[in-house]
Parts: structure tokens; C-alpha cells; sequence
């Protein structure tokens, strides 16, 4: 009886202790410099609410495409754009069909100054600058669009002598907050606080005056295995993540 | 509207300073910031199964590429050349110049199998020019033989814990932390080696886990007539010797502060072959540091223990245990400034202990297992008058990077024994009298390193030993003319 007892109560716990880390897995996830903030929100709540963790590796998406393509651990690659998850497909290190869009990127014409820029971006047209700043065209889409955009007004003769750019939209944006430049081209998610923009003025872009700025997710074939990594992707479409990511100024694909 | 003008202008320049900056910064980020690798053959430490293998540039000139291999091999062939010119001596018994010309030449193959590697690391390491005179042993020359070949199985995470876990057994190198007490060596021309299981587990960013058991390979001929005749035979493990730890390293544990907390166990034993002083060593150890960047402080502060029985001969009749209780205590501290040739100057310290008094049934000289002492105590080779054993020094250093491409090092370093009774332990001098004092002398050391791109690196040095009174008085001693060492080094990798 006391034999048979003791071996029951270790059964138990051994039992126990499977069915625990059968449902508690982690998942290795390397995240674009600028969707810093809200995954790791986005991480709290999917712990809380899956069981699962999300070990999160923030870095720039070009070095962490380096990085996959020469056998880094990551299983989830959240790429500040939607070319390198495309082209890591196309190099089949990716599983197919999991890449989708978690978040698109919002463009703002900001400035330091409070009243500076009107909530239209009339200032645009009506000068009265000498720098407006913006991240490279031709090496970040939040550079790109906003080429879009001034194109679309039919500005861009006008403005590129004034035209000051960045490396990234960090840079983009230093130049703006230095005083450098007196107005330029951000990500509303460096300007938000409180779900409008926190200081100095801003025109926030209406998404249909340039080619959306497309965040994507993907699965690597590392993670195929791993329970938590679907978990995690379908996480980012639910509900709560959703709220997170519109709270640090981004959009979301349909 | 004078003043107007003025502001402009001046805004004018900051923008143009920035946009300038910006192009820099745009061409230096298209360029990737890779780890330069040690100069010697070091192709097999590059890929790292866990972390990946982007860390280091491939060859340029790549011979995988070149045969056009498929992923799952890799494939590295190897080769350096240094011409070294000694003149003058410390060793007892020696006089005279010397010179030598160290080849070393390597062939590195990995098969990926899924989780599995198997691999294997043929090197072929001569002293050509070496004569009866030269001071030549197995530590210059180990002619055609394998020092790696392993099976090894690495899961990036492991049962879905986030953990990384990597399993290497058969004949491997090691490299463990700061590499004075475990390393693969660099400018040596032969390498140790062991045959072994480690285990590997990594919390990404947070720390890792090394535990190993193994048997130190013996690397033959040691016999410097065989050397000399370069007689092939194919080395052995010691199958009489244990050496065995566990290495714990943490990440930023605050303020970008790092530890590492370790202990060795090393068991030797004779055999026919090979007689021991049959160390007995329990080495623990821990160490904190700061690796040098632009505009910040940083330091390396390293304190290890060892206890345990030790002989003090090699002899078969040899039986007496000695007591053995030795420290080593590193202490090295410095800033990189933020200006052109990123000049970094550091200061060194480094006390190692030695045994109190000859006469006596104890060992307190430190043992530095299987470290290396090339960047803390100059080149060795042909020279290497200093090693982590009875040594009092303190020193300072500086570093500059002219090119992205060149390197330049100075240091200085003053030397005594720790013990005036005790040996200067590479030279083989002693006075235990304690008569001649404790002052063995001063050395300068300078290097220059080219790399002309990822297959093909450059590297001179000189250092002058400046004797002290030890180093001229003590019985046997050399005559008292000071040291000359020079080499000049290339590096070959496909």
C-alpha cells in the first residue's frame, strides 16, 4: 500500500511535470529595431494569456536577415518591411504561406516646433522651410513613401533642394528633433504618446497617399516544430495584440 | 538681416556636417562590422552552431565557393608562415642567436547532418631552421596529425525552452573565457588539445554553460632529436589524465558588466611514456569584466584558486605528495578614446604566486593549465620568456586602429618573480637563496597587423627584453646581454 502510494504520488508529479512544459513552450523571435515597444507588450500579454514565452532579439531586419541566412536560432522573423521576409522565402528558409502582414507602418510630416506643421501638411505647398528631412528612398519605405507623397502633390521639383536624408527613419527623425532640419518625415510611432502625437506638430499622412508601408511576420523553418510559434502568430492577429500595435501608431492590414 | 545671414550659414554647416556624417555613417553601415579572426588557423571556431556564422567574413578567395560544395560541407584549408630571429638568451644553457621559420598548415572539414555535425582538423605544424642549438620541443612542431574529430549535435532550442544545447565528443579544441587557463592557442605553432565529451547549453543573452571531461592529447615526438629529423608519429591521448570543469559565464549583469564563474579538475597520472609530476588540481576561478569601447571605461578583473597535491619531479620514484596552494590574480583597466585611430590605453596587472620556500613539503607556484599567454606577455615561439607561473608584473598598453584594415599595439611591461626562491619558471633559473633577488627585467613589445582582406592577413612584432639583475646574476644564468625577438608572420585562409 505505502509502496504502491509512493509510486502513484510520483507518477503524479512526473505527469504533471510533462503536461506543464507540454504547454509552456518558448519561441525564438527576432524583432525590427522600430516594433521594439509594442512586442514587447505584445509578448507580456501572449505569455499571460497562452502560457508560452517569447524570447524577443531586437536588431536592425537587414542584420537579422544576415544573421537567418547564416544559421542564426530565430524562429520568427518580424521584419520592419516586407522585402526581406519575401526574399527569405525565396531562399526557402521560411515555411510557405506563413508570411503575413502584423502591422503597417504610418507616415507623419512632423516638426519639434508645436504649431509648426498644420493637421492638412499644408506646409508642404507653402514653403517658408530650408530642410525637410526624410529617411533614403532607395533603403527605407518609410523614405519611400514620402517621396510618394510629395510627388503626388506635385512638389517634388520644389522641394528636393530642401530634401535632407537620413540613413533610416531613426535618422530621419534625429535630424528633425536636433533642430536640423525644421520639419521631415517620420514614423507616427516615434512621435505618438497617448494615441496622438506627444510633442511639437504633425500632419499624419492618410494612408491612401502612398503605397502602404508593409510590416511582415514569418515563420522559419526552424520554428516549424514549435507549438509556441504558431501561437505566437496567430497571437499578433488577435484582438489584443491588434490594440497594442494601433496604440504605438501603426495600422493594421485587412 | 547681417545676423539673419550669419544663423544661416552656420545652420547651413551643421546640415552639411550632418549629411556628411550621414554618407559616412550610410557607406560604413552598408559595410558589415565583422570580428577580425586570430591569425592562425581558426576557420573550424568561426560557425557557431548555436548562435550561427555571421560573426566573421568569409574568405574572400573561398575555396567551398570555388568547388562549389554544397551547404551541408564545409571546407577550409589553411596556411601561415612566420620567420622568427632571437637574439640573445635566458634559457639556462643556451647562448647565441637563433632563428626559425614556423609552418603551420591546416585542413578543416565539417559534414552538417541535420542536428548532427561531423568533423575532423588535420594540421601540420613545422620548425624548419630549427638546429641542435634551437630550444625546439612539441610546442613548435607536431608534423601531420589530426587535432579534431568529433561528432557533435546542437539543438538551438532545446524541448522548446529556449535553451540552446550542443554536444561535442571525440578529439576538439577548447576555448574557455578569458583563455588563461583553457585555450586553442594562436601564435604558438602547435595547439592543444583533448579528447572528450563537452556539453553547451546557452541562454541566449543571458549565460552559458560549458561542462566538459576529457584526456589531454599528447602531442608526438616530444623528443627534440625527433623533432629535429622530423620523425612522424601520431599523437595519443593521455589516457593516465583527467581534466575535467564546468564554465558559467553571465551576461550584463549590471552597467554592461559580464562574469564568468568556473572550476577545472585536473587529474594526472604517469605512464610508460609519459612521466607526470602527477598534479592534482582543483583550479576554481571567477572573473568580471567590460569589453572595450569608444568613449568608455572598461576593465578585466580575474582571481583564481588552486589546491591540491602536487610532485616536484617527474620522476618514476617519486612518491611524495606535496601540498599545493597557488593564486593568480589578474587586474587590467582602460578607455578608448573617441578620435581618429581609436587610441585605447590600458593598464595591466598580473601576479601569479610561486612556492615560498624550496625546502619545505608545499607548492604554492601557480599552474596555468592550458592557457595562453601571447596578449598579455608578448610572442612566444623561439622566445616567450614569461609565462602565468611565479610572476610579479604590471605594465600599460596601448592600441591604435589607423585603418579599418591595420592595427598597432604597444606595451611595456616590468617583471619579478613572486618568489625570489622560486624559479623564473620559463627559463629554467634558480637561486634558492633568494640571493639574486627578485628582479628579472623589462620588456617592450610592438605589433603591426594588416589584414589585406578575409583570406590573406599580415603581422610583424619586436620585443627587447631588458634583463634585470635576476636574469644576469642567477646560477647558470645566460650572459647578461639583453633580448631581441623579432618575427614577421602571413596568413593564408580558403
Amino acid at each position: 500500500m505505502s509502496a504502491s502510494h509512493l509510486f502513484r504520488l510520483i507518477a503524479t508529479l512526473l505527469l504533471l511535470s510533462v503536461a506543464h512544459s507540454s504547454f509552456a513552450e518558448t519561441v525564438l523571435v527576432a524583432v525590427a529595431s522600430n516594433f521594439t515597444k509594442p512586442m514587447s507588450e505584445i509578448a507580456a500579454a501572449f505569455e499571460r494569456e497562452t502560457g508560452h514565452t517569447a524570447k524577443l532579439s531586437f536588431g536592425s531586419s537587414g542584420k537579422i536577415v544576415s544573421q537567418l541566412e547564416n544559421g542564426a536560432p530565430f524562429e520568427i522573423f518580424l521584419s520592419a518591411d516586407d522585402e526581406k521576409p519575401l526574399k527569405l522565402e525565396q531562399a526557402g528558409l521560411t515555411v510557405p504561406g506563413s508570411r503575413f502582414t502584423y502591422a503597417l507602418g504610418t507616415l507623419v510630416l512632423w516638426s519639434a516646433k508645436p504649431g509648426y506643421v498644420d493637421e492638412q501638411g499644408q506646409i508642404l505647398a507653402k514653403g517658408g522651410f530650408s530642410h525637410l528631412a526624410l529617411a533614403d528612398p532607395k533603403l527605407a519605405p518609410y523614405g519611400a513613401a514620402a517621396m510618394e507623397v510629395i510627388q503626388n502633390k506635385g512638389l517634388t521639383e520644389r522641394l528636393q533642394p530642401l530634401l535632407v536624408r537620413g540613413e533610416n527613419i531613426s535618422q530621419a527623425y534625429q535630424f528633425v528633433g536636433t533642430g536640423n532640419a525644421e520639419l521631415g518625415f517620420v514614423a507616427l510611432s516615434q512621435v505618438i504618446k497617448d494615441s496622438k502625437i506627444g510633442a511639437g506638430s504633425g500632419w499624419i499622412v492618410p494612408a491612401s497617399s502612398h503605397t502602404p508601408i508593409r510590416q511582415d511576420a514569418v515563420l522559419m523553418k526552424t520554428g516549424e516544430e514549435n507549438p509556441a510559434a504558431p501561437a505566437l502568430l496567430a497571437f499578433l492577429k488577435a484582438a489584443p495584440a491588434k490594440a497594442i500595435i494601433e496604440k504605438y501608431g501603426y495600422g493594421l492590414a485587412h | 538681416m547681417r545676423e539673419t545671414q550669419t544663423s544661416s550659414l552656420h545652420l547651413g554647416h551643421v546640415v552639411i556636417l550632418g549629411v556628411a556624417l550621414t554618407a559616412l555613417d550610410a557607406a560604413e553601415a552598408a559595410e558589415k562590422k565583422y570580428t577580425k579572426p586570430a591569425l592562425t588557423a581558426y576557420a573550424s571556431q568561426m560557425p557557431d552552431a548555436l548562435l550561427g556564422s555571421d560573426k566573421y567574413e568569409k574568405p574572400v578567395w573561398n575555396l567551398h565557393d570555388a568547388l562549389n560544395l554544397p551547404k551541408w560541407l564545409d571546407l577550409s584549408v589553411e596556411q601561415r608562415t612566420r620567420y622568427e630571429t632571437m637574439d640573445g638568451r635566458f634559457r639556462t644553457n643556451r647562448s647565441g642567436s637563433d632563428q626559425q621559420i614556423a609552418l603551420q598548415t591546416d585542413l578543416w572539414l565539417q559534414a552538417h547532418m541535420g542536428k548532427f555535425r561531423l568533423g575532423v582538423e588535420f594540421m601540420d605544424s613545422r620548425a624548419l631552421d630549427a638546429d641542435s642549438g634551437s630550444a625546439v620541443n612539441n610546442t613548435q612542431a607536431n608534423n601531420a596529425d589530426f587535432i579534431q574529430g568529433y561528432l557533435a549535435w546542437a539543438d538551438q532550442n532545446l524541448f522548446y525552452s529556449g535553451i540552446g544545447a550542443e554536444v561535442i565528443a571525440g578529439r576538439q579544441t577548447l576555448n574557455f573565457g578569458s583563455r588563461r587557463l583553457v585555450a586553442r592557442n594562436a601564435f604558438r605553432n602547435t595547439v592543444n588539445n583533448f579528447t572528450g565529451v563537452r556539453v553547451r547549453l546557452l541562454d541566449y543573452d543571458k549565460w552559458q554553460f560549458n561542462g566538459f571531461v576529457s584526456m589531454p592529447v599528447i602531442r608526438y615526438p616530444t623528443g627534440a632529436t625527433d623533432i629535429l629529423d622530423e620523425t612522424h608519429e601520431f599523437d595519443e591521448e593521455d589516457t593516465h589524465t583527467w581534466f575535467s570543469g564546468g564554465f558559467l559565464e553571465l551576461y550584463d549583469l549590471a552597467w554592461g558588466v559580464n562574469g564568468e564563474v568556473y572550476l577545472y579538475h585536473l587529474d594526472e597520472g604517469d605512464s610508460i611514456r609519459n612521466q607526470t609530476r602527477n598534479r592534482r588540481y582543483f583550479t576554481p576561478g571567477m572573473r568580471l569584466y567590460i569589453k572595450p569601447k569608444k568613449s568608455q571605461f572598461d576593465f578585466d578583473v580575474e582571481s583564481i584558486g588552486q589546491l591540491g597535491t602536487v610532485r616536484s619531479n617527474t620522476a618514476v620514484n617519486n612518491a611524495t605528495d606535496l601540498n599545493h596552494a597557488a593564486w593568480f590574480q589578474h587586474l587590467d583597466f582602460g578607455y578608448t578614446l573617441d578620435m581618429p585611430w581609436s587610441p585605447h590605453l590600458g593598464f595591466e596587472y598580473d601576479y601569479a604566486s610561486g612556492d615560498n620556500n624550496p625546502n619545505d613539503n608545499k607548492d604554492q607556484r601557480f599552474d596555468t593549465l592550458y592557457g595562453v599567454r601571447r596578449g598579455e606577455f608578448g610572442p612566444t615561439g623561439i622566445y616567450g620568456p614569461f609565462a602565468r607561473s611565479n610572476i610579479n608584473t604590471p605594465g600599460y598598453r596601448i592600441k591604435l586602429a589607423p585603418r579599418s584594415d591595420v592595427k598597432l599595439e604597444f606595451g611595456h611591461r616590468a617583471y619579478w618573480l613572486a618568489s625570489a626562491k622560486d624559479s623564473w619558471t620559463t627559463a629554467g633559473l634558480q637561486d634558492k637563496t633568494g640571493n639574486s633577488g627578485s628582479y628579472v627585467g623589462q620588456q617592450v613589445e610592438v605589433v603591426a597587423r594588416w589584414d589585406v582582406n578575409s583570406s590573406l592577413n599580415f603581422e610583424t612584432g619586436w620585443a627587447h627584453l631588458f634583463k634585470g639583475r635576476f636574469a644576469k646574476t642567477a646560477a647558470n644564468a645566460p650572459d647578461g646581454k639583453d633580448i631581441d625577438y623579432f618575427y614577421v608572420m602571413s596568413m593564408l585562409r580558403f
